[in-house]
């Protein structure tokens, strides 16, 4: 007697793969398309699960591009503070698949529709990344003229980039009115007020949220961009949910959707490929779950055990160190010395001791 | 007789070209001066006793090592409170709400302002822990560079050209006020009356209006200050800290430094 199961690989029987975190078990966790060394130029970019991602990815010494970078004149804190180094962009997070290809129609477009603007007691705010500039700027010209330099490198890492690293974090979503921009988060939570008639709450469907990802590849390839993507899940729930229904409930519905999207463009499309980022932070399959004491966010064992198993399936080795076959990491971009006169002017001192 | 310390990094020599015109003026002051190699907090060693000694060799000519437990005052003079990394901010950056100037990428005042913030404040714990928090202390900036500095690298004195100057300079005087009136020493800005136009100081007290005929100027001469800047900067130190004014002034301090002219 013969069963289809019979010559199937190890990864494929969850009894002698789960509760595994051994290199073996997490390397047979993902099968990846197409190969990434640590030179291939990554870009990240998603929710805010995709910050760790980024961060790890930073750390273990693989090519992410940087399109505002911003280490060489501040500490990472008040980078971060200004959304700067989170992600290959200054875009703030990007929870949904319209924001994302909303995000790529206005970085390749050269006359994109304007941003809303936000306003919180005299300040204004880029409605569409309203947290990565905390207190706000002084006029709307500067939102407009900060936002038009972001679009600008946003494009110049669509255009370098070899591979796109998304997170996808929500289904759920504010649609502006006037523009019909997806909003990362409701007005009148950072800035602006919320007003019924200027937007609307809207719960993407299994069917947009594969549209949205199919018309982003389609805008990067009809610019001549090659980028493939990797898709990932948020592991993290929401906050909070404006459908009605229980925010647990409203989880699983946006987590399964998204999910569910991901699974069908990797089985069906070349250009789509899914890591298991929310299995391994969410299940048991790697000794987890690793979710901190609130159930919400990864924990920092969680996130590397995520890195740990993107190296080790792409044949790359563990994330601290490298794997013998492993090109060398990308040298970061040196930073420039502080201009200082001192070392010269030691000659003006002693000339005025000399005296 | 009342003893000072002058104690920095190159800008010291300002003083020290300006010492015999000092000692004049203020007949009661005894000077002396230390430079700190590299100007690193990091290369001196300040011992139990009150000794200031430097870690590593001091260039031939200078001490390596003073005793300020036997001073009465101390000026720490050309404290940098990291203006270079204003100057570099607006070398590299457009200031959103400023005059552009081209720049490819812009950041935000509120940025400048945090950046500034905690850059001044890192720069006012490391003098805190320096020298203990003295209070016989008084620490000064560096003084701005001179007007006619023309070939100074743009990252050196970026608000120089910048047609926001005076805002650009306000907002880093605003912030070391601030941070530096959380610690025990004294703090004295450069006075008004050594000041040319927002973040620059006048062309005549620099160091290149002093060099002869046969010689160019370059860059430090520009950013490093002479002799009547020097006692300028020390007669004011003396009128606000030590109460003191000077007795006679009869020559600039350049030319009896230049041409050994006794006052």
């Amino acid at each position: 007697m013969r069963s289809p199961y019979q010559d199937l690989p190890e990864r494929a029987f969850w009894r002698s793969c789960v509760g595994r975190d051994d290199d073996a078990a997490l390397a047979q966790l993902w099968a990846p398309k197409a190969g990434i060394t640590r030179q291939t130029a990554l870009m990240t970019i998603g929710s805010c699960f995709a910050q760790h991602l980024h961060r790890a990815l930073v750390r273990g010494g693989w090519h992410v591009l940087q399109g505002e970078d911003m280490s060489a004149h501040m500490p990472t804190n008040l980078c971060h503070r200004f959304g700067y180094n989170l992600f290959s962009g200054r875009y703030g997070n990007v929870y949904t698949a319209r924001q994302f290809r909303q995000l790529i129609e206005q970085a390749l477009s050269p006359d994109p529709v304007p941003a809303p603007i936000w306003e919180r007691q005299g300040r204004f705010f880029d409605a569409l990344r309203p947290t990565v500039e905390p207190e706000g700027l002084g006029h709307p010209d500067e939102v407009a003229q900060s936002r038009k330099e972001h679009l600008g490198a946003v494009r110049a890492v669509l255009e370098n980039t070899e591979c796109i690293i998304v997170t996808l974090g929500l289904t759920e979503s504010w649609i502006d009115t006037a523009s019909g921009y997806a909003l990362p988060t409701a007005p009148g939570t950072v800035a602006g007020d919320h007003d019924p008639a200027c937007e609307t709450f809207h719960n993407f469907t299994h069917g947009e949220v594969l549209e949205d990802l199919k018309a982003s590849r389609d805008l990067l390839r009809a610019a001549g961009l090659p980028a493939r993507f990797i898709l990932t899940v948020s592991p993290v729930p929401l906050v909070a949910t404006a459908g009605g229904d229980h925010v647990a409930s409203a989880t699983a519905y946006s987590k399964a959707v998204l999910r569910a999207v991901c699974g069908e463009l990797q089985m069906s499309d070349p250009d789509f490929d899914y890591f298991p980022a929310y299995e391994i932070i969410t299940t048991t399959i790697a000794r987890g779950p690793y979710l901190d004491q609130f159930a919400r966010q990864p924990t920092d064992d969680g996130v590397q055990l995520v890195l740990r198993t993107f190296s080790l399936a792409l044949g790359a080795g563990d994330t601290a160190g490298k794997g013998p076959e492993d090109s060398p990491a990308i040298p970061p971009v040196p930073v420039p010395a502080p201009a200082d006169d001192d070392t010269i002017c030691e000659e003006i001192l002693l000339e005025a001791f000399r005296k | 007789m009342t003893r000072v310390a002058i104690i920095g990094n190159s800008h010291i020599g300002a003083y020290m070209m300006a010492r015999e015109a000092i000692e004049v003026a203020f007949p009661t002051l005894e000077l002396s001066f230390f430079a700190l190699p590299r100007h690193s907090f990091a290369s001196c060693h300040y011992d139990e006793s009150g000794v200031l000694i430097a870690r590593e060799p001091a260039a031939e000519g200078l001490p390596d090592r003073i005793d300020l437990n036997e001073q009465d005052h101390i000026l720490l003079a050309g404290q940098s409170f990291a203006i270079s990394g204003l100057s570099r901010m607006i070398d590299d950056f457009d200031i959103l709400g400023l005059p552009a100037r081209g720049r490819a990428r812009s950041v935000s005042w509120a940025l400048l302002e945090e950046f500034l913030d905690f850059r001044i404040e890192r720069h006012c714990q490391k003098l805190a822990r320096f020298l203990r928090g003295d209070p016989r202390c008084v620490v000064a900036p560096t003084p701005f560079p001179a007007d006619g500095a023309a070939d100074l690298p743009e990252q050196a004195a970026g608000w120089l050209h910048h047609p926001a100057a005076a805002a650009l300079i306000g907002l880093w005087s605003k912030t070391v006020a601030f941070h530096m009136s959380g610690l025990p020493y004294g703090y004295m800005p450069q006075p008004d009356h050594l000041i040319e136009s927002p973040g620059r100081s006048a062309a005549a007290h620099a160091r290149a209006a002093a060099l002869g005929p046969d010689k160019t100027p370059s860059a430090p001469d520009y950013t490093h200050m002479n002799s009547d800047y020097g006692f300028a900067h020390f007669e004011a130190f003396a009128r606000q800290w030590l109460g003191l004014e000077p007795e006679c002034r009869t020559h600039s301090p350049r030319k009896e430094y230049d041409h050994g002219l006794g006052p």
